[in-house]
């Protein structure tokens, strides 16, 4: 059975945008995608979205998400604006997150990804700072994982013997900014050009990390990184909007 | 081995994502036909396509479906219906829900399809379970479960409905057991083709991810057949254009399954 949400809007989900006049009820997630094919593949997916959410046994969305296609240039002051006012945002399709986010020092970082350095975006590519966790790891350069100043890594081998996030999260309080780069799949469950590594995360287990992650602590943002998709299989679209889907209902669980 | 009829229901009416399952019949027949030829599979005793002018809608189609599994069940055969969207599926469950004896439906789908209506149709392919549920009585077990709506939910709630849902679809050794008790030994088996995986079969409308895995799948069928009696079954919504051939091979070889147990 195919079936679209039922919703006949423009935005995420398929929902219509909220009105974003002070007098009116805030949402608490906003989906913010850069303009282009990736973004558009995604919303026109996500409308065949279910808005009951089957695990949590609810709608999340009800009071709406705002949507929004914004050049790289304007997300950092956007995002700023979000971040402040409480609401969720999850970033589809930029390169990394703004910079002077990452710079502050107000925010650990969680990096779903198939090798370190792919995570962390052209603009910051390198080994990554102390502290940080990189979860899913199956390739990459081993002289970024581990050892003095390097991150924290939980491998794709030890997530599927069923290790979770445990004692790896950070021990300190700041809220998590997280960073999904959806190689980290298995090439099963996404299977794109670029994902030919066997190994990576399942459906259930990246689930089941993510609810620990929401779990564990704030999480006012996360970053879904751009892929090709292909126009001619829909799945890995569909697959990625059911992701953000879930990240905005573990988000608004919370709340 | 019980002797089989296939019938071919080419109907696609309501599908909204990705169309073509009107493809899937034919695709199946063709690649059962090629390995009949190389002896893998058996032939069928009897093949009933149903022509595109009874396919118009669902009243008409269900009339055609209900007519010719009864030809089929008439003659001592097993009715394979091969869809075409799930709505098909009333038609055969009619032919059987008129035979002495109890019956219950057995349902591995991704999507529960248990809305009252949808898109002003009653007969929409996401009411198809509420159909056999709710108006004919059917006692009813979803297997796969991991995309329904907030009235779905609801419903199931209401009724006490017991599923096993995708997420859970590993713990289905300690979960199945009860719920099988709770239907009479005939069933109807009906198995949307997006209850696999999409790693296992990608060809169909909605690719949900956390669906069924191949292994997993037929040690859960050996389990519900060694309890239950299969009258009739149906492989549905596959969508061709959407692969390369991988998806129909699974169907063909979950008809080949469920018929000889190999």
């Amino acid at each position: 059975m195919t079936l679209p949400s039922g919703s006949s809007g423009e935005g995420f989900l398929g929902l219509p945008n909220p009105s974003r006049s002070p007098s009116k009820r805030r949402p608490r997630a906003a989906v913010v995608g850069k303009p282009g094919y990736f973004f558009d593949s995604l919303l026109h997916a996500s409308a065949q979205v279910e808005l009951f959410d089957e695990e949590l046994e609810c709608e999340p969305y009800r009071r709406g998400i705002w949507t929004d296609s914004l050049p790289p240039s304007r997300l950092g002051s956007h995002l700023g604006e979000l971040m402040a006012a409480g609401t969720f945002a999850c970033l589809l399709g930029y390169a990394a997150l703004p910079r002077e986010l990452l710079s502050s020092g107000r925010y650990a970082t969680v990096l779903f990804a198939p090798a370190l350095a792919s995570a962390r975006g052209e603009e910051t590519a390198g080994p990554p700072p102390e502290g940080e966790l990189a979860v899913g790891v199956r390739s990459g350069r081993r002289d970024h994982e581990g050892g003095q100043g390097g991150a924290m890594v939980l491998r794709a081998r030890d997530i599927a013997a069923g290790k979770g996030l445990g004692g790896l999260l950070p021990g300190d309080r700041r809220p998590r900014l997280v960073v999904i780069d959806p190689l980290v799949m298995d090439p099963s469950l996404f299977p794109v050009r670029a994902n030919l590594d066997p190994g990576g995360l399942g459906w259930y287990p990246l689930l089941r990390l993510l609810r620990e992650l929401f779990a564990s602590g704030e999480v006012p943002a996360v970053l879904v990184l751009p892929c090709r998709l292909s126009p001619s299989d829909p799945g890995p679209s569909f697959v990625l909007a059911r992701l953000a889907a879930k990240l905005v209902a573990y988000a608004l669980a919370g709340k | 081995m019980t002797g089989f009829g296939f019938l071919v229901a080419p109907y696609e009416r309501t599908t909204t994502y990705h169309r073509g399952a009107a493809l899937g019949p034919e695709a199946v027949l063709d690649d059962w036909r090629r390995l009949v030829k190389a002896g893998e599979t058996p032939p069928p005793a009897a093949v009933i396509t149903l022509p595109p002018s009874v396919l118009r809608g669902p009243a008409a189609m269900m009339t055609a479906v209900e007519g010719a599994a009864g030809e089929l069940i008439a003659e001592g055969l097993l009715p394979v219906l091969l869809g075409g969207e799930h709505t098909s599926t009333l038609g055969a469950v009619a032919a059987l829900a008129g035979r002495p004896g109890e019956m219950g439906v057995v349902q591995l789908d991704a999507h529960a399809d248990l809305r009252r209506s949808y898109g002003g149709s009653r007969y929409n392919h996401a009411c198809v379970m509420r159909r056999l549920h709710e108006d004919r009585g059917l006692p009813l077990l979803p297997i796969g479960i991991r995309a329904l709506s907030r009235p779905e939910a609801a419903y199931i709630r209401k009724k006490s409905l017991g599923y096993i849902p995708g997420r859970r679809l590993e713990e289905w050794r300690q979960l199945l057991p009860p719920l099988l008790r709770r239907i009479p030994r005939r069933i109807y088996l009906t198995v949307d083709m997006d209850f696999f995986d999409p790693s296992v079969v990608p060809g169909v409308g909605t690719p949900e991810p956390g669906g069924g895995g191949w292994y997993g799948t037929l040690a859960l069928l050996d389990a519900i057949l060694s309890e239950k009696e299969v009258i009739g079954f149906d492989i549905v919504e596959l969508c061709p254009p959407r692969e390369k051939g991988v998806s129909v091979r699974a169907a063909v070889r979950l008809a080949e399954y469920l018929l000889t147990g190999r």
